[in-house]
Parts: structure tokens; C-alpha cells; sequence
């Protein structure tokens, strides 16, 4: 009994601050996990001490009679690890400076010792050297309900900064350093048929998956250093005099993961979006992109604001690295994240406010739509590239979005598709296998692109208001849970049965079978159009698709069948629009369902078929061919024909220049 | 004679020298055409009869070129081996036309075509092997001033951010100010050429050489105000270039008359550098009286 007690009133203490609503307006989500650190940088040995409590929260049906906890820097322990057995690109003998979490003391809060209950486990590929997954026995189950309290004493050493976390001279970025408890998924859950802890081992193409969690984090530094945080600063204590460290008092609530930097060089600015108190660090030498950045990640605010669900955190810290930094950049902890850029890049050259946008984007997925990063990769990836196109070619640009300068402008969408149409690996593997058994390299290509294609896809199908009216349920019912791919292609389907009724069949299963989890391709082809003169109206067969006029008589050489001839080289099925155009400005828009490998569409009357097009609006982005949607007997060849003059008068201006 | 004196009398012979710039443009443009014309077809034969050049209309379109999947690839491997030949070519044919239009510029006779490639062929040989030293040590010089500092600097250990940005500025605006002085070089070298038809084109260099650094500030800046000329007029033909999107075929033409005429100007302020330099390497050589007596009345 005393026991209990104690456990509830420690409970209460510890929660106590998480339910006191210090940062959030209101609690956002279960809270099944919570973390109490005390850290303390060496910038010059280069570790980050830690002293941990932590708390899971039982809320299965299952006596759990262990813990799994992810160590994700052991995977810079060795070359031996599962991480860097998987980067191919990764020089074997090549000495760096390693990293790694070395656990001092783990006791629950009685103080009994569970040391002797750990061991690493490598549930992936069974790699005895990769210890990025530690499991803990437990002297006893923890019950359903009940929660588990940790104490841990930790020392992390950061790598050399290669890969989101570590150092570079007096740099730090300092992520997934701490002993980080897993995902029990109870039977239902996602996949899960029957209770378990679900925690995959750190692999070279893999993010993370955990728990909305509280966390109250003192960060110990030298006064020096300027530190970023995704939380939010409470207190910052100096203690002046001769003492060389100050201690700063983050709280961040219902947020995954708790990230940080630490840099002297850091200048930082401030700024706001309605209740969000948004902080950037960058270098000084930066300031001038500094005005470029919060348009980016305020324009990402204000549009996802709009069209998913509102952001429910009170601040937002982003940080663009220096030079020295980069291997930090392009990264998200959902309060925090980094964004990438240079010194005096161009403003035509839109990837700062990419990145920004891209990694702000992630707050809602991943951060709030909380999915498994390690199996559903294209979930996160995939959804928050499609949403960073729409952002960026929205506020810069729909053909701009990407690159905006007088002699070539692209499209963020217009890059995304460059990059899947053109990738060789775009058949090998289905968008249904775990992130690191992705082959050749095709991880990136598949989980951002290829996935943003086919949202985009989906888009051109279903239209821009269903796919909005999507997203908003989508982030209506799964924010901050977990949901999975099938979760997400539910909402598909109910939405879409709301809005538009049977049109594209019960469900659209058939749509994400082929694109999302097929390896076929979208290829749509205008063969050829005929228009044959008829001799005789006498005796003429109605087809389908004709328009004959009403009714009168026909001179003999006035009366024309056209024949349109469709082909379907690809193998996905899609439907798609077309459009017919006669030499009497007439235009009739058909669609086809694209289900046969071929389509003709007849028409008979007084007018010539002069031009056709698939998908005239270019909205079926996962065609790999938008040439041969179209045909014409009368080509327009004034873009070629200007390009070559332009061409022929540079060449002339280049050879006179080289001869002095 | 002054600056201003030296200009009208490169004008002057430039105007006179009218035959020896077609010549130059009709021969460029057909070297160039040999690579131009097949790219269009190559091009055109990937499009078919498609509509999707509509999505050109604002310039170049990625989601096209994506879709020109092999045949990309295969365009701009033709296209970079063409290029390579036709720049030595270019380089090559050049050589001789400069010679020629140097010829022309420092004639007694009238000038006419046989006196241009009499010139041309006469000079060939020097002409060649001054332009090419003078690239030569033009690209050593960026290279050098240029590239070996800021590959130090950046190799070193980890600078300022900007600052190897910063040096890379001022180095380049040193280079800028030193290029002058060796096309000034090979201006000289060339326009004393012509004249002693006998003489290798080592000599020549030599020549060019002392004739620069004989009243060095003088014709620095003689130099800068006629490559700066023709430096502002290059923007004004990139920026009318690349600015048109003609939409009609009668545009289209519009356009290659339009390029084809700012390229003959700009073959006309090459020419009238040149003439402006030959009229300052006579005055200098009947001052020093070490040359010939000059065949071309000043």
C-alpha cells in the first residue's frame, strides 16, 4: 500500500508538471511517455552528460515484463553497426570520431538495479554488434495501467557530425541522445496482431518512431554558447562570477523528440505567426536571409493552418547551420528543426525556404500525425513532400517554385517529377517495404517523390477540395496517434465516398494498390487521329461518341468519320480526360476510364479532328511521358526554332569571345 | 595622337574593312550551323507531333526534358562532342580571320576579300600561336590568382563563413583588371604581325610585350575603354536574347535577323578594337622607328 502511494504521489510529482499546462494550451495527446533530464555539455570531450527520469505509461491490455528502449547513437559506436553496414557509400577502415551512449546506472525508483536486466537486442537483421536497441528484463511486469518509472545515468558521447547528430569544432547538434523508450503497440494497433514493443534498430535510411511525450530538459553549457531548442525556455541561469557554465530550463509537451544546439557563433532572431513565438538562429554572416526564412516558415504556418488542421504549439525554434554545421541541416524534431542554406545564396534559388517549408512541414506529419517513420517511410516523407510542393508553388510560383531566374525556371512539382520519371529504380520495389530494404539507393526517390507524384495523382483525379477535405479528416481523427498507411487510405475512401458518391467505384483501393504499392507505370499515348472522308451518308452506321448534327441533308464531300486511337503502354490503370478538338473550334471533353489497353473514340460529322490531348491540364503527374499525350498533325515547332537561334547566335558570340 | 584620335582612325579603318566582318559572320555562322542544325531536328524528331511545346512557351520546362528520357542523353552527348569541335574549330578558324581582318585594317590598298585571305593565310601560323598563349596564360592567370588561394583557404582549416566568399570578390576583380593587359598583349602582337609577315610569332609576343609596357598606363586604359565597350554591349545582346519568346514564325525570323545583327556588331567593335590598336602600334613604331615604314596612312 505504501508503496502505491508513494508510486502515485511520484506519479503526481512528476506529472504534475505535465498536466500543469505550462506550454500548451491544453493537453494535445496521451502522454504515455515522459522525460526529466539534466544534461551537461563538454564541448571539448565532447559528450553530453545525462541524469534521466522517465516514466511509460502501460495503456494496453498486456502485462509488459520488459522495456525497449531506443540508443540511436550507438549506431556511430563502430563500423560494425547496422547503420554503417548499410551506408555503402562508407569508407570501412575509415577512422572518425565515433559516438555512442554509455548507460552509468538504471534503477527504477525504489533504486533497484535493472543493469543486470539489460541486454541489446537486434530484432531487424540480427546484428550482435548493433546495440541501438536495449531491452531491459524487468524484475516484474508492468501491469495494464500502471506506469514504470526510470532513473537513468547516461553519458553520450556525439560523433563527428556526418548525420544529423553530433559535433564539428565548437558546433553541436545534439539529437536522439538520450535513452529513448520505443512504441508498445497493443494488438490493433497499426499491424500489430498481438501486443509489443515496437522499436527498430537505427539503420542508415531510417528515421524514428515514438510517443508524444513531456519533457522538462536542463541543458548545462559554457556562457558562451547560444543553445536552440524544440522546447521552451523557462529559466536560463547564470551564476556570473568566475563560474564558466550557465543552465537553461527547457519544457516542451506532446512533442516526439527533444533536440538541441549549441553554438557561440549563433545570432538569433525573433519573430511570430498568430500564437507562435517562432525563434531562428543562424549565422550572423546570414542576415540577410533572415527575412527570406520566416516568410518561408510562415507561408508553410499559415497554408497548412488552412488546408490540414491548426499547429497547436506556442513556439517553433529553426536554425540554419553554419558551413562547418551542414550535416545537420535538412532536419526535423518537430519543435525544432534545421533548415539549409549558404552564404549569399541567390534569392532565385529558392532551397532555404524549401527546406524551411519541407522541415516545418513535418510538425504535422510526423510530429503530429504521428506514423512509423521505420515502416511507412512515403507517410512522412512522402504526404509532407507533397505538402511542401503545394506551399511552394503556391506563395513562389506555380512554374517558380523551385528555381525562379530570368533564363530557366522550375517548379517544386516539376523537380519532384524529374526526380522519380527519371530515377532507374523506380520499378524495383513497391512503396510497402520497410525504409532500409529499399535497393539501390532508391529510398529517397520512392518515399518523397515517387509518394508526392502519386498524391499529386490522386489530386488530379479527385480533385484539389476532396484532397483538402481528406487531409483536414485525416488530421481531425489520427492527431497525435499513430496512425498507419491503411488508416490514411481509409480516410481516402470515406472522404471520397462523401464527396463524390460511387464515381471511382466503393473505394479507392484499386488507386493506392497500383501507384502506392505497385511497381507499374502511368503512360498514357495519343497514337494517331484519321479523319476518312464518308461517300454516302445513306446507309451509315451510328457509333458511339458521334455528333451528328440533327438532322439535313449532306453534300458528299462534306461528311467526315474521325477516329481517335488511344493507348495505354503503361500498366497502372487510371482514368483520365480527354480532350478533342475540331477544325471548327469545337472541343468535346471525354473520359476514359483507361482500363483497356486500348480506346478509340469515333465521331462522324461535318468537322475534322485537328488536335487531341490525354490529360490536358497535366494533372496525372505520375505519367513518365507527357509527349506522347498529345498529337497534332500541325505541330508548333516555334519554341524549337527559337530555342536554335538563341542557340546558334551564343555559339557565334562564344567562339568570337575564346579567340581574344 | 590622343585616345579620341586613335578611335576615329579604328572606326575609320573598321568601316573600310566592311567585307572582311561578313566574311567573318557568314563563316561563324555556317561553322555553327553545322552543330545547330541537326540539334533543332534531333529535337524535333523526339517531340513527333506532339502538342507539349505549348508548356515551352514560358521558357525551358523540366517536366519535357524529363520526359525525353534516352534520347536526352543521347542529344547531349552529340551535343558536348560537337561542341568541343566546334569550339577548336571556331578557335582554329579564327585564327585565320583575325589575321585577315588585321590585314585589312592596316592596307594601303583597297581593302578587298583577296587582300583579307591573302592576309589571313599569310598570318596564319603567327596568329595562331600568339591567341593561343595568350588563352593560355589568361586561364593559368585565373587559375593562379584565382582558384589556388581560395583552394588554400578553404583547405586550411574552417574560415570565417563568407570570408572565403569575400576573397574570392576581390580576387576576381584582380583578375578582371589584369586580363586587359594581356589582350593588350596579343592586340599588340598581332598588329605588329601584319606587318613583319616574316617574323615568328614568339617574336611577335616579345613585340607585344614592349610595345604594352612602353607607355603601359596609357594603353592599359586605351584597352579598358574598348573591352568595356564591348563588355556592355554583350549584356545588352544577352539580355535582348534571352529575353525573346517570339510566338509566331514571323517572330521566329524576326529573331535570327535581330541575333545575326547584333552579331555583326559585335564582330564591328572587335574590329574596331583592333583598328584602334593597330593605329596605336603605328604611332609607336614611327616614334621609335623600328619598323617598317607603316603601309596604311594614319
Amino acid at each position: 500500500m505504501g508503496r502505491l502511494i508513494f508510486s502515485i504521489l511520484l506519479l503526481l510529482t512528476f506529472t504534475g508538471g505535465s498536466y500543469s499546462q505550462t506550454v500548451n494550451r491544453k493537453v494535445l495527446s496521451a502522454r504515455l511517455t515522459g522525460y526529466k533530464i539534466d544534461a551537461t555539455l563538454d564541448p571539448v570531450a565532447k559528450t553530453v552528460a545525462g541524469k534521466m527520469e522517465a516514466y511509460w505509461v502501460n495503456n494496453s491490455a498486456d502485462p509488459v515484463p520488459d522495456l525497449q528502449m531506443h540508443m540511436y547513437l550507438n549506431a556511430f559506436r563502430s563500423n560494425k553497426s547496422t547503420f554503417y553496414k548499410e551506408n555503402s557509400v562508407f569508407d570501412k577502415t575509415e577512422k572518425i570520431d565515433f559516438g555512442y551512449i554509455e548507460i552509468n546506472s538504471f534503477t527504477d525508483i525504489y533504486g533497484k538495479d535493472l543493469k543486470p536486466g539489460m541486454s541489446y537486442i537486434s530484432p531487424d537483421d540480427g546484428n550482435p554488434e548493433d546495440m541501438t536497441v536495449l531491452l531491459i528484463a524487468l524484475p516484474e511486469p508492468v501491469r495494464p495501467g500502471d506506469t514504470i518509472f526510470i532513473i537513468i545515468d547516461f553519458k553520450s558521447k556525439l560523433p563527428a557530425l556526418t548525420h544529423r547528430t553530433g559535433f564539428n569544432d565548437d558546433f553541436f547538434f545534439v539529437g536522439q541522445w538520450f535513452p529513448k523508450f520505443g512504441v508498445y503497440e497493443s494488438a490493433g494497433m497499426r499491424f500489430a496482431t498481438k501486443g509489443g514493443w515496437n522499436c527498430h534498430q537505427f539503420h542508415y535510411n531510417s528515421e524514428f518512431y515514438a510517443n508524444h511525450s513531456v519533457y522538462d530538459v536542463k541543458i548545462t553549457v559554457p556562457k558562451e554558447y547560444v543553445v536552440g531548442s524544440g522546447g521552451l525556455l523557462l529559466n536560463e541561469e547564470d551564476p556570473g562570477g568566475e563560474g564558466k557554465n550557465k543552465t537553461l530550463t527547457y519544457r516542451a509537451e506532446d512533442i516526439l523528440d527533444f533536440a538541441w544546439t549549441a553554438w557561440p557563433g549563433y545570432a538569433v532572431y525573433s519573430d511570430n505567426w498568430k500564437h507562435v513565438d517562432i525563434t531562428f538562429l543562424a549565422p550572423p554572416e546570414r542576415k540577410g536571409q533572415v527575412d527570406r526564412q520566416f516568410i518561408a516558415v510562415k507561408s508553410a504556418l499559415e497554408y497548412l493552418d488552412e488546408k490540414v488542421g491548426p499547429y497547436p504549439w506556442t513556439h517553433l525554434t529553426f536554425v540554419d547551420p553554419p558551413a562547418k554545421g551542414q550535416g545537420a541541416g535538412g532536419m526535423e524534431y518537430t519543435t525544432i528543426f534545421t533548415s539549409q542554406s549558404a552564404y549569399k545564396i541567390p534569392e532565385s534559388i529558392h532551397i532555404p525556404e524549401l527546406v524551411t517549408v519541407h522541415e516545418f512541414g513535418h510538425a504535422y506529419f510526423m510530429g503530429i500525425l504521428a506514423s512509423n517513420e521505420f515502416e511507412e517511410p512515403w507517410l512522412d516523407e512522402g504526404v509532407n513532400t507533397f505538402w511542401e510542393q503545394r506551399i511552394m508553388d503556391h506563395y513562389y510560383g506555380e512554374n517558380s517554385g523551385f528555381l525562379d531566374h530570368p533564363l530557366l525556371k522550375i517548379s517544386d512539382k516539376s523537380y519532384s517529377r524529374l526526380s522519380y520519371v527519371s530515377s532507374e529504380g523506380r520499378q524495383l520495389v513497391s512503396n510497402s517495404e520497410y525504409s532500409w530494404n529499399y535497393p539501390h539507393g532508391t529510398y529517397g526517390m520512392m518515399s518523397y517523390f515517387k509518394t508526392a507524384n502519386v498524391l499529386y495523382t490522386l489530386m488530379g483525379i479527385i480533385g484539389e477540395e476532396t484532397t483538402d477535405e481528406i487531409f483536414r479528416e485525416y488530421y481531425k481523427r489520427w492527431a497525435f496517434r499513430h496512425p498507419s498507411g491503411y488508416d490514411f487510405i481509409d480516410v481516402v475512401n470515406e472522404v471520397v465516398t462523401r464527396v463524390h458518391g460511387n464515381k471511382f467505384g466503393p473505394d479507392l483501393n484499386w488507386f493506392f494498390d497500383q501507384t502506392l504499392f505497385g511497381t507499374g507505370l502511368v503512360d498514357y499515348k495519343v497514337v494517331r487521329f484519321l479523319n476518312t472522308r464518308v461517300s454516302s451518308f445513306k446507309g451509315l452506321k451510328m457509333e458511339t461518341d458521334s455528333l451528328l448534327p440533327e438532322s439535313g441533308e449532306y453534300k458528299k464531300d462534306s461528311l467526315y468519320k474521325s477516329t481517335v486511337q488511344l493507348e495505354r503502354p503503361g500498366d497502372v490503370m487510371l482514368p483520365v480526360d480527354v480532350l478533342i478538338h475540331f477544325d471548327n473550334n469545337d472541343s468535346i471533353p471525354e473520359t476514359w476510364d483507361g482500363k483497356a489497353r486500348h480506346k478509340d473514340f469515333i465521331y462522324t460529322g461535318t468537322r475534322k479532328v485537328d488536335w487531341v490531348k490525354i490529360d490536358p491540364e497535366y494533372k496525372i503527374r505520375m505519367d513518365v511521358n507527357f509527349i506522347n499525350n498529345s498529337y497534332t498533325n500541325s505541330p508548333d515547332r516555334i519554341p524549337v526554332s527559337s530555342f536554335t537561334n538563341k542557340f546558334i547566335a551564343f555559339m557565334q558570340f562564344f567562339i568570337s569571345f575564346i579567340s581574344l | 595622337m590622343t585616345m579620341i584620335d586613335h578611335f576615329k582612325s579604328g572606326f575609320s579603318r573598321c568601316i573600310r574593312s566592311w567585307k572582311g566582318i561578313l566574311i567573318i559572320w557568314m563563316l561563324t555562322l555556317f561553322l555553327v550551323s553545322i552543330l545547330a542544325l541537326p540539334l533543332r531536328a534531333g529535337i524535333n524528331s523526339v517531340l513527333g507531333k506532339s502538342m507539349v511545346t505549348e508548356l515551352f512557351n514560358n521558357g525551358i520546362n523540366i517536366d519535357v526534358l524529363t520526359d525525353f528520357d534516352k534520347s536526352l542523353g543521347t542529344i547531349l552527348s552529340s551535343l558536348t562532342s560537337g561542341l568541343s569541335v566546334i569550339l577548336i574549330l571556331g578557335f582554329i578558324m579564327n585564327a585565320f580571320l583575325s589575321g585577315g581582318i588585321f590585314s585589312l585594317l592596316r592596307t594601303r590598298e583597297k581593302p578587298s576579300a583577296s587582300v583579307f585571305f591573302a592576309g589571313g593565310a599569310t598570318n596564319f601560323l603567327s596568329f595562331l600561336i600568339i591567341t593561343f598563349i595568350s588563352s593560355v596564360i589568361i586561364v593559368l592567370l585565373v587559375i593562379l590568382l584565382f582558384g589556388v588561394p581560395l583552394i588554400i583557404m578553404s583547405a586550411a582549416g574552417q574560415p570565417q563563413e563568407g570570408a572565403v566568399f569575400k576573397t574570392g570578390r576581390i580576387l576576381a576583380l584582380l583578375v578582371v583588371l589584369i586580363i586587359p593587359v594581356f589582350v593588350l598583349i596579343a592586340d599588340n602582337a598581332r598588329a605588329w604581325q601584319v606587318s613583319n609577315a616574316g617574323k615568328a610569332g614568339f617574336h611577335s609576343i616579345g613585340k607585344g610585350f614592349s610595345l604594352t609596357f612602353s607607355n603601359f598606363f596609357f594603353s592599359y586604359f586605351f584597352m579598358v575603354i574598348l573591352l568595356a565597350v564591348q563588355i556592355l554591349f554583350s549584356l545588352l545582346f544577352f539580355k535582348i536574347l534571352s529575353g525573346s519568346h517570339p510566338v509566331s514564325g514571323g517572330g521566329v525570323f524576326l529573331l535570327f535577323i535581330i541575333s545575326q545583327v547584333l552579331f555583326v556588331f559585335k564582330i564591328l567593335l572587335k574590329t574596331w578594337r583592333y583598328g584602334s590598336i593597330s593605329s596605336l602600334v603605328e604611332s609607336r613604331v614611327i616614334q621609335r622607328k623600328d619598323m617598317a615604314k607603316p603601309n596604311y596612312e594614319i
